[in-house]
């Protein structure tokens, strides 16, 4: 057992057993915000042999359940927060995307760490599917992808914009520099838009934006 | 449609024409290969495979499932279970059938004549009258279990059939309602993949952008998932992500999706068929059978009839008579039927008593499967339900039997078991096959 559950749970009832105060010293504290990855390529090893997600020292990469999908799609085909204080006229097309979505997408229940990939339904919903298509086609209203082309003053913010409204964080230098090219490649038919389009779908069918790391 | 001749009612006596043995070759095949071989020094061996082949004509499973859904609970006495001039019936009309003896209630003309198809289970009964639970059991044979989710009887298929070349969901629900079929224990790949009107496109399976686009889209998901994987090579592996991705790939560009497309079809046999969804989608589940698929499930809804029992039992009796009827002869007229296992039926019955909304309730004290295809013995009915109404019914029958009984159809044994997640074994089905039904 991690020393660390010993902390916490002395903490825990020398608090009176005050949930509220636990979910903030875990959630405060610098292991919650690593990603669930080892440093380099050299401590795969480790990851490999599954010491260290049995060491708790990784957390395993588990599918996300559709609603937390659902959620971060059509999140991220906003620039802007969507929650209660939300204009309502959001929050009922967010509810109804949302049902629409988990329907076809299908509930994992409670299998959510079962070892089992996606489906191919699933996949075919992303690439193709009605919520998808429409945060990634041409519309200022609807969609964060085309906002980002027409508001963001370079490429480069531009880029790094859609990576932290999709996955919530900032490209890699190599992915940077690999869409930065993709951008200005002045052989490409693709309008800018189209471009900043493909690379919100890329971002959205990435195993890192349907699976919990 | 004119009505069976003699010749096609006694299916089980007709010689089976164009049938394969287990080998998968006829007589009159083995014999013609051996001769364009120029190979007569076989012939004696061809003799004996010939006659090997002979021997146990259409002894060979069936491979497909085709269930047709009746979502909501058909009245047994509005359908195929009617006792005319009793209190329990109100006014339903009754019509002779292809077996003697045997009456349908009116309505259903088309599925009469082909009753020798048919095998009747009429005395089904369940302890479940709710529609979510009565559904999980008639789909999976087995009663709703808070510790595991058992295997739809589809996906059972899937699971245990060859996939051979199939590209396309080899698990298919056309115009489903909330209740699916499910891979459970098996897995979420075993669902049904969900399909409407197949007078519209197969939603998803269309890209929004072109080819062009598509495939440098695909370039561009290679280099994001290089830099997720990095530190986590193996993990990111196991989730199947990208292989998933590729699978669903190919189905965007098979072939086989033109199954889901009707259109092509003779105008007569899809008039045949109905105008209506439940007949296209009886039509393109025969197609999806052609092309591999296990098993294709075609919802029809609106039997929940606790208002107007007789009038809304009418208002469905056409489209179902249509579409299976057609679909029975489609299947005969394509030697598919001995390929195929039908399975027509709904949660449960309706309550003999017609309530003061001149409705009938949920009943799972005696009611109808229809059964069709395969091995089944057709033109047999089993069971009876008590004419006055009562809970009492002769040679009871429980849906586990009729899972076993299908599945042992399909080659499959029921008394497989695989583990549940918690690692207790489940077997596919815990009933018994019903021993009349399987020649």
């Amino acid at each position: 057992m991690p020393a660390a559950l010993d902390i916490l749970a002395d903490d825990f009832a020398s608090h009176r057993y005050d949930l509220n105060r636990m979910i903030q010293i875990i959630a405060l504290s610098e292991p919650f915000t690593c990603d669930s990855r080892t440093p380099d390529e050299a401590g795969t090893e480790a990851a490999e042999s599954g010491f260290a997600e049995q060491d708790w020292s990784v957390f395993p990469i588990t599918r996300l359940r559709p609603e937390q999908v659902v959620g971060g799609l059509l999140q991220s085909g906003s620039l802007e927060t969507i929650d209660y204080e939300s204009h309502i006229l959001v929050r009922i097309g967010r509810a109804a995307g949302q049902n629409d979505f988990i329907e076809r997408y299908g509930d994992d229940g409670d299998e959510e760490f079962s070892p089992q990939g996606g489906t191919i339904p699933q996949r075919l919903l992303m690439m193709n599917g009605k919520q998808v298509t429409e945060k990634t086609s041409d519309s200022i209203v609807a969609n964060a992808a085309t906002q980002i082309a027409v508001l963001a003053p370079s490429d480069e913010r531009a880029i790094e914009t859609a990576y932290l409204a999709v996955l919530t964080r900032r490209p890699t230098t190599a992915e940077a520099e690999y869409f930065a090219r993709a951008l200005a490649d002045p052989s490409d038919e693709r309008s800018r838009r189209q471009r900043l389009e493909d690379l919100y779908w890329t971002l959205l069918n990435s195993t890192e934006f349907s699976w919990n790391h | 449609m004119e009505p069976l001749g003699n010749a096609q009612r006694g299916m089980r006596t007709v010689a089976p024409v164009g049938r394969r043995s287990q080998a998968g070759i006829s007589r009159r095949g083995v014999l013609q290969l051996a001769a364009l071989g120029g190979a007569s020094w076989l012939t004696p061996v061809a003799h004996l495979l010939a006659e090997r082949a002979e021997q146990s004509p259409g002894r060979e499973p069936a491979q497909s499932l085709i269930l047709l859904w009746l979502a909501g609970g058909p009245s047994q006495l509005e359908t195929f279970d009617p006792q005319p001039g009793k209190p329990i019936a109100g006014d339903t009309r009754a019509i002779d059938t292809a077996i003697k003896g045997v009456q349908f209630a009116a309505g259903y003309e088309r599925l009469a004549e082909q009753a020798q198809r048919l095998a009747i289970v009429r005395s089904l009964v369940s302890k479940e009258g709710d529609h979510e639970r009565g559904t999980y059991l008639v789909k999976t044979g087995h009663r709703p279990d808070p510790t595991v989710i058992h295997p739809s009887i589809g996906a059972i298929c899937c699971h245990q059939l060859p996939v051979a070349t199939t590209e396309i969901p080899r698990h298919i629900s056309i115009l489903p309602n909330q209740w699916s079929g499910v891979g459970g224990l098996l897995g979420k790949q075993y669902d049904a993949f969900k399909c409407y009107d197949p007078a519209a496109k197969v939603p998803d399976v269309s890209a929004s952008v072109s080819d062009e686009r598509f495939a440098r889209r695909l370039n561009d998901l290679a280099v994001v998932e290089q830099a997720f994987s990095r530190g986590r090579a193996k993990q990111t592996q196991a989730t199947l992500h990208q292989a998933t991705i590729a699978n669903a790939r190919k189905m965007m560009s098979s072939e086989q999706l033109r199954a889901f497309e009707i259109d092509g079809e003779p105008l007569a046999l899809r008039q045949a068929y109905g105008d209506t969804p439940f007949g296209r989608g009886c039509l393109a589940a025969r197609r999806l059978v052609e092309v591999g698929v296990r098993c294709v499930e075609v919802t029809l809804g609106g039997w929940d009839s606790h208002v107007n029992n007789h009038e809304i039992h009418k208002g469905l009796a056409p489209t179902l008579d249509a579409a299976l009827g057609a679909l029975l002869q489609d299947l005969h007229d394509r030697e598919l039927l001995g390929k195929t296992i039908v399975m027509c039926g709904g949660e449960f019955g309706r309550t003999p008593q017609i309530n003061r909304l001149e409705g009938r309730d949920h009943w799972p004290h005696g009611f109808t499967m229809l059964l069709a295809g395969g091995r089944l013995r057709g033109g047999t009915v089993v069971g009876a339900t008590d004419p006055e109404g009562g809970r009492k019914v002769e040679a009871p029958q429980q849906v586990a039997d009729v899972h076993a009984t299908v599945l042992t159809a399909l080659g499959i044994d029921p008394r497989h078991e695989e583990l549940a997640p918690i690692g207790r074994p489940i077997k596919f089905s815990e009933g018994q096959a019903i021993a009349g039904l399987l020649q």
